[in-house]
């Protein structure tokens, strides 16, 4: 028995598709049988044609809403329940990611349809005797075990995953049918999306930043961290260390980076006056881009380093600032949503 | 005056709860409620004591639960109300309708409840209870702040510190999370002794409506496996082992190129576009 | 001729001055009994406490040690010697005094014959470490050499009224032993001395001595009079206190109540679980002892907290529940919560006081007013929470207890059929 496939894509801002976009694609090819169709609904405020046209699906049915309505769950459920009603119940599973935006939906419309709702799934695979059957793993009890779960129920089924386990790359595909549709959603008063905004660096953690700095060793001695503080501003990153750093009284304890500390997840990673041990390297290992700036030319973070330089942070980091305010000045003043 | 109504559900405590890899089960089993449950009623306390408002309480548990009553009496609640449905535990996912059956015998102004529970992770129940009732919900917020009184401004904290915030209006049904506030200890023997009447135990005897979803099995947890830069079949083990553990030699050899040892401004302007190019990349 | 040793009483004092002397004296102890009256009835005001007879007999030795042999003012040598001087001179003062009234008002005839001669040489003696001590006292005092002590006038003004008072006793025995030319006046040296001395003086005479003596009284009748209103109350109370005092002295520092001999509903109503939120809520006998407060700081200068910078003074809070309890307000109101939470309880204050206040008594009676208020200082509170959710107070699992044992072979004595923590889910 074969069953549909439908994709409820989770889109960054309503305007572009993320790792998490991907992973779900991965995870519906990975369900799917070779004669199950593939639909990907969107809802976005911007996309543009041609990215829809190349979406990896056998359908793509897409409705555009404005921003301020994209951000509100209600209006997604109006969405999704209209083109729902558009497709005969035959065998359905509707995959979704279980950010609380699209998990509020797929809730709501798995008690509104009456149908099984499996959430936070981690891995499916599929039954060996009975394809049709599969097997859903979760962790319960602060990941201290694992159950799998199936479904019962074979006529419509509802699934979401675990948005840390989606991840994937950019696939391509020609969809037979790209159809947009225009649904008048009714306005709720009720829930109203106000604004977005980043938290200040002061109060972020190091390990939900984008952006770290670290300081080491190299940064004591008297001068004051005042380019370094400025840098922090402009990138809105938090201010970690090394082990000598907290001893030295330079940065709090919470805000140590490394075996003894945290594992920070930033994507960037500015090293100042830190030589690398390899305890501060266990903190930083999932860290894709690494700046060093060290006065000593044998610094092991040069070795881990993607870009490094030689020299003192007094002249360095100025100089950076500087050249990081040119450029956002002469970008237009949009209000920061967020960085990135 | 605000009628809130604050829904809880008893856990087993999963910081302490350990898997018995001997006999193949859960082992150091205690009872209490969940987290965000809890800091769900905090905050409602604490709105009551600046505000006048009527709280009421309501668990649906298993029988077979053992529930910590003295517990929830030491907050400041008007009523509570426990559910207990013979044959809970197995049917997850359906407290929400017996919770939304006892729901709709009263009119209240705003719901408060955890996001998700600790324990099997659904975070079904309280959309399913919006549903079900016909109100709208937010879930995973993590502050609330009254503008008026039928006018609340909630924020939800999305990965990498971004926060969101939402405008509601009454009646509505949130879902907190843990941060929404500091645990504070409750003494106990607080002079609410006189709440101790207040406890009402119904004892559903209609057979729950059976699940579409079987747990097939339990079991210790098993390692999540990524796959990230697979090296190629090429190169010999040990030199797969190196890339694997980021040591390889290529690396090693480029790091002669990726690091300027003179602090000019040309250095300095190619560092600052390489950033830039990065933080656009996320 | 032989005359007869007894005591003049009302030697020279016309009628006039006898009437006002009597007048004197029942307003003086109508304003004293009054003033008793009025803590008393605010004493009264706090929670019921039962003295039972054993708790005082167990105090008879304490109150020997503190209150006669005075140890703990022993500590400090100089104010030993000024206490025990002032106190003990006080004291015999005080029971002449009393013997006079016997003898004259009440006509028993103590005062006569070779018992009269020693109760004059005692007195004397006496008298002069009384006026040695006060002279010490207030050496010390003026030299500020005890920083722990509060340096106002009215301080210094008590000494000096005592001090007058005694130096004028001298005064008239001086005049009229000189005077009377009694045989056997060698029995109160000093006096003898005073009198050889005012022969012939034109300032001590038989006509300036009504002055005297009227000055004399009138001083004292003062003294007794403010003794209520003042610190010198400390004469009375500290005795009763230290004799009667239920809650026991240093190093002991446990709870008003007892969990294991009340029931659940009467822990709810009990309250000394309850704690003090108000000053009624404290027991008559606390309230008591705040005004057996000589003000001498002690507690003060041994307390680490106080030393180390920390708002708390042992002294202030006894002053302030004392001042405040004509009026039933909320301890908070002039008691801050952060003064409460930096007492570290370690009974220094309660071991150098000297007339047995149990400043932790009181501390912890209103920290536990707080905390039933939610007012806890915020690592406390971190802990407490800790402790109710994994009944340790690091907070760490209570299932990880046996992490240490694994893997060393420790033989466990529970039987797995009993142990219903370990039942599987």
């Amino acid at each position: 028995m074969r069953f549909n496939v439908i994709c409820y894509l989770p889109l960054k801002n309503g305007i572009k598709f993320t790792e998490e976009t991907w992973g779900l694609v991965d995870q519906a090819k990975a369900l799917a049988e070779e004669k199950a169709r593939m639909i990907a609904i969107v809802v976005h405020s911007g996309l543009s044609s041609s990215e829809l046209a190349e979406l990896p699906f056998d359908e793509v049915y897409h409705v555009k809403l404005e921003l301020e309505k994209w951000k509100v769950a209600d209006y997604h459920f109006q969405i999704f329940r209209r083109i729902q009603a558009n497709f005969l119940i035959e065998n359905e599973i509707f995959l979704f990611s279980s950010h609380p935006l699209y998990q509020e939906v797929a809730v709501r419309s798995a008690v509104r349809s009456g149908m099984p709702i499996i959430t936070n799934a981690l891995e499916v695979t599929k039954d060996e005797n009975d394809s049709s059957t599969i097997m859903v793993k979760r962790e319960i009890y602060k990941e201290k075990s694992h159950e799998f779960v199936t479904f019962l129920e074979n006529k419509q089924q509802y699934l979401t995953f675990e948005n840390t386990i989606l991840y994937g790359t950019e696939h391509f595909g020609k969809p037979t049918i790209v159809q947009e549709i225009n649904i008048k959603t009714v306005a709720n008063c009720s829930i109203k999306f106000l604004s977005e905004s980043q938290m200040d660096w002061k109060e972020l953690k190091i390990t939900e930043a984008k952006v770290v700095i670290g300081i080491g060793r190299g940064v004591y001695g008297g001068e004051s961290l005042d380019s370094i503080l400025q840098l922090a501003e402009i990138l809105n990153s938090p201010i970690g260390g090394s082990k000598v750093a907290d001893e030295l009284g330079l940065i709090p304890r919470e805000k140590r980076i490394g075996a003894s500390g945290s594992t920070i997840e930033a994507d960037i990673y500015i090293a100042i006056g830190i030589s690398g041990s390899s305890q501060h390297l266990e903190g930083i290992k999932g860290v894709k881009h690494v700046i060093a700036i060290n006065n000593d030319p044998s610094a092991a973070i040069f070795q881990r380093c993607d870009i490094g330089i030689v020299g003192d942070y007094q002249d360095v980091i100025p100089g950076l600032v500087q050249s990081l305010q040119a450029e956002r000045q002469s970008e237009e003043n949009v209000e920061h949503v967020h960085i990135g | 005056m605000l009628n809130m109504c604050i829904l809880v559900k008893p856990v087993i405590d999963p910081d302490s709860i350990k898997w018995d890899y001997q006999n193949q089960q859960f082992s150091y089993i205690n009872n209490t409620f969940n987290a965000a449950d809890l800091q769900a009623l905090q905050w409602a306390c604490e709105y009551k004591e600046k505000n006048n408002a009527n709280i009421t309480v309501i668990l649906a548990a298993d029988p077979n639960m053992v529930i910590d009553q003295k517990r929830l009496l030491k907050y400041n609640i008007d009523k509570c109300l426990i559910l207990q449905q013979p044959g809970l535990r197995k049917q997850r996912g359906e407290t929400a309708r017996l919770l939304a059956e006892e729901l709709k015998k009263y009119s209240f102004d705003v719901i408060l409840c955890g996001s998700v529970s600790e324990d099997e992770n659904l975070g079904v129940t309280p959309a399913m209870v919006a549903e079900l009732l016909y109100i709208p919900c937010l879930t995973n917020i993590f502050q609330i702040d009254i503008e008026l009184e039928r006018k609340w401004k909630v924020k939800r904290s999305e990965e990498r510190g971004i926060v969101q915030t939402y405008e509601v209006q009454l009646p509505i049904l949130i879902g907190v999370v843990t941060s929404l506030g500091r645990k504070r200890y409750i003494p106990r023997y607080s002079r609410s002794f006189q709440t101790r009447k207040n406890i009402e135990v119904h004892e559903l005897e209609a057979p729950i409506i059976e699940s579409n979803i079987r747990v097939a099995k339990i079991s210790e947890p098993k390692p999540n496996i990524r796959y990230f830069d697979i090296p190629e079949d090429s190169l010999s083990p040990e030199l797969r082992l190196l890339k694997i553990m980021g040591l390889a030699q290529e690396k090693k050899e480029q790091s002669g190129e990726k690091v300027a040892s003179k602090v000019n401004n040309q250095n300095i302007h190619f560092i600052s576009q390489k950033l830039q190019k990065w933080l656009m990349e996320g | 001729m032989m005359q007869t040793v007894q005591r003049d009483t009302f030697w020279m004092i016309s009628l006039d001055y006898k009437i006002a002397m009597y007048a004197l004296a029942t307003i003086a102890i109508g304003v004293f009994v009054y003033g008793f009256y009025r803590r008393f009835r605010l004493w009264r005001k706090g929670v019921r406490e039962k003295v039972s007879w054993n708790n005082v007999k167990t105090n008879f030795h304490f109150f020997y040690q503190t209150a006669i042999e005075q140890k703990k003012i022993k500590r400090d040598r100089v104010f030993g010697f000024m206490h025990r001087f002032t106190s003990y001179g006080f004291v015999i003062l005080f029971i002449g005094t009393v013997l006079v009234v016997i003898d004259y008002d009440f006509k028993i005839p103590l005062l006569h014959g070779n018992f009269y001669l020693f109760y004059e040489l005692i007195l004397d003696v006496f008298g002069v470490l009384f006026l040695i001590g006060l002279l010490l006292a207030m050496v010390v005092r003026a030299r500020k050499k005890r920083t722990r002590l509060r340096h106002g006038m009215a301080d210094q003004a008590f000494l000096l009224l005592l001090f007058l008072i005694g130096v004028g006793g001298y005064i008239i025995e001086g005049i009229r032993l000189s005077e009377t030319q009694i045989s056997y006046a060698v029995w109160s040296p000093i006096g003898y001395g005073l009198a050889v001395l005012f022969q012939d003086n034109s300032l001590f005479t038989l006509e300036s001595y009504p002055v005297w003596w009227l000055t004399h009284t009138i001083l004292a009748f003062i003294l007794i009079a403010i003794i209520p209103y003042t610190k010198l109350f400390h004469f009375l109370t500290a005795p009763i206190n230290i004799l009667f005092q239920p809650v026991k002295r240093t190093g002991k520092v446990g709870t008003p109540y007892n969990l294991e001999e009340m029931t659940e509903e009467q822990r709810y109503e009990s309250m000394r679980i309850q704690g003090v939120n108000k000053i009624t809520d404290f027991t008559g006998w606390q309230l008591l002892s705040t005004d057996a407060c000589t003000e001498c700081g002690r507690c003060d200068s041994q307390c680490p907290a106080h030393n180390s910078g920390k708002p708390l003074a042992p002294r202030s809070i006894v002053t302030k529940i004392r001042d405040h309890m004509h009026e039933d307000q909320e301890v908070v109101s002039f008691i801050h919560p952060d003064e409460l939470q930096s007492c570290t309880t370690c009974g220094a204050c309660v071991e150098a006081c000297p007339v047995s206040i149990n400043h932790i008594d009181l501390i912890l009676s209103m920290r536990r007013g707080l905390i039933q208020n939610l007012v806890i200082e915020q690592e406390a509170e971190n802990t407490l929470v800790k402790m109710e959710d994994q009944y340790n107070v690091f907070g760490k699992p209570w299932s990880d207890r046996e992490n240490w044992s694994k893997g060393l072979n420790v033989p466990v004595l529970e039987k797995k059929e009993n142990n219903k923590e370990k039942e599987g889910a």
